[in-house]
């Protein structure tokens, strides 16, 4: 399936289940105190000596300086989870480019000497070859475009969020059901993150033998809540990368045992 | 038949134009990108354009767009997009902005010229084309409580071909039965999923394409 490579790529995780501390509010009002507790800063402080020494930097300025390299560490982070995807998507396009439409030039020329050969009398040796490697051509064709969209699905990039996750929900082997789906555009790196936590998910619901799963993508505010549920037993990986992914976007991600649920920094 | 041709990869597209040529069609111009596609839509005022959906300069859903350019400037111009992804998002944009003489079909499809050749023929006469290995994936959905269980095994088929965008005719001539036949299960289908149904052929498919989706 398309989404193997995205969902290995979330699912690497370290061997403990994570305590869902803090559900994400459903309501409105929550949602506000929500967007609290996400947007607070760390707050640091001077505990030395409350006047400066000389030749120290004074306490608003260390704390300016810290501030300052947080914000730097914090750009740093989304700046790596960026340029994988544009390399990831890059790699798609190549890929798109190059072998892809050369194999599908050489299966039209095959296709067209298959029926040259087929019209003169004595060259049945001559059709069959072709048609057989008519066949070859298509299926290294088709094995490609799945590998090209294992590794970037062009329907994100191009369609946005909605159409990449009804194509998810298309290609799963058990029911799902979109309940919600926020139809907008948003910055890449939010639909990147929307995205495979719902690849993530449906994978991973199909492996613990959920027999049906729901999404839910809303927008509220200045967030977009992605929640993916399902009827499957109990989670046992706690999905590192995309607690990494989430936290680069200054969102919040919250795993539980059949749920998974982010908040998205969207505006 | 005379069509214009338009993608940005020289190779497939001259492969198309071989296939396309090699099947009597007539191909009167070429085209590697959007704006040389309509220029050459203006100047040759073929009876369908067809056209990759991926172009210069993002090489997204160009073809889309140009496609509801040629529908809006020249209506009597078909346009049949090719997509290399089997997308139901993309058909389903295509036929809400455009829902007449248009049509969407995997690129694959061009190997089997006569699948391209029937399609282009359908759309110059006011039809819709839909690739049906679209709609054997929107069918073959999985889905819970799933009305189209309840469909008969005939009625599944006829509703996979009014999704591909067939008339009932057409839908008749294919399954060797009557109109009238045809017109009983279309009526059957329609109260079976609970959808209104409508003289509109275009916006029948439509209709039928978005309860598969969701």
């Amino acid at each position: 399936m398309g989404n193997v490579t995205w969902t290995r790529l979330a699912a690497k995780s370290s061997s403990q289940p994570s305590n869902p501390d803090a559900p994400l509010p459903p309501s409105c009002a929550a949602a506000a105190r929500l967007r609290w507790s996400l947007t607070r800063q760390p707050c640091l402080t001077w505990s030395g000596p409350s006047a400066p020494l000389s030749g120290w930097p004074s306490n608003e300025r260390l704390q300016a300086e810290t501030l300052a390299h947080l914000d730097q560490l914090r750009a740093s982070r989304v700046r790596i989870v960026e340029t994988g995807d544009a390399e990831r998507r890059q790699l798609e396009r190549d890929l798109h480019d190059g072998a892809q439409q050369r194999l599908l030039a050489l299966s039209y020329d095959l296709r067209l000497a298959r029926a040259q050969a087929q019209s003169d009398d004595d060259a049945s040796s001559t059709t069959s070859l072709l048609t057989e490697a008519t066949g070859e051509a298509q299926a290294a064709l088709s094995e490609l475009r799945t590998l090209a969209h294992g590794i970037y699905p062009a329907i994100l990039g191009e369609a946005g969020l909605a159409p990449a996750v009804y194509s998810l929900a298309d290609t799963t082997a058990i029911p799902v059901e979109i309940r919600s789906m926020a139809e907008g555009r948003y910055p890449t790196a939010v639909e990147t993150a929307a995205y495979i936590l719902v690849a993530e998910g449906l994978d991973n619901a199909a492996r613990r033998d959920a027999s049906h799963v729901t999404v839910d993508i809303v927008q509220d505010g200045g967030w977009l809540m992605v929640m993916v549920e399902d009827d499957g037993s109990d989670r046992t990986s706690d999905l590192i990368q995309l607690a990494d992914r989430v936290g680069a976007l200054d969102g919040r991600l919250v795993v539980e045992s059949t749920r998974l649920r982010a908040a998205l920094r969207c505006a | 038949m005379r069509v214009v041709v338009a993608d940005d990869v020289m190779l497939t597209r001259q492969g198309i134009v071989h296939l396309l040529t090699s099947a009597g069609i007539e191909v009167v111009a070429e085209a590697q990108d959007a704006q040389g596609l309509l220029h050459e839509v203006r100047q040759a005022r073929p009876d369908v354009a067809l056209v990759d959906i991926r172009m210069p300069p993002s090489h997204t859903d160009e073809g889309l767009v140009a496609a509801q350019a040629i529908r809006n400037e020249l209506p009597q111009v078909g346009v049949l997009v090719l997509s290399e992804y089997v997308e139901p998002s993309y058909a389903m944009r295509l036929l809400r902005e455009q829902p007449e003489r248009v049509g969407y079909l995997l690129k694959e499809r061009v190997f089997d010229i006569a699948t391209v050749v029937d399609a282009l023929r359908r759309i110059t006469d006011g039809e819709t084309v839909i690739d049906p290995t679209i709609v054997s994936r929107l069918v073959g959905r999985r889905r819970r409580n799933d009305p189209i269980a309840d469909l008969s095994e005939r009625e599944r088929e006829v509703l996979g071909l009014i999704a591909e965008g067939m008339s009932n005719r057409a839908i008749a001539a294919r399954l060797f039965v009557t109109e009238r036949t045809v017109e009983a299960h279309v009526t059957q289908i329609f109260q079976k999923l609970r959808l209104p149904e409508s003289a509109d052929q275009h916006r029948r498919v439509l209709a039928v394409l978005a309860f598969l989706r969701t």
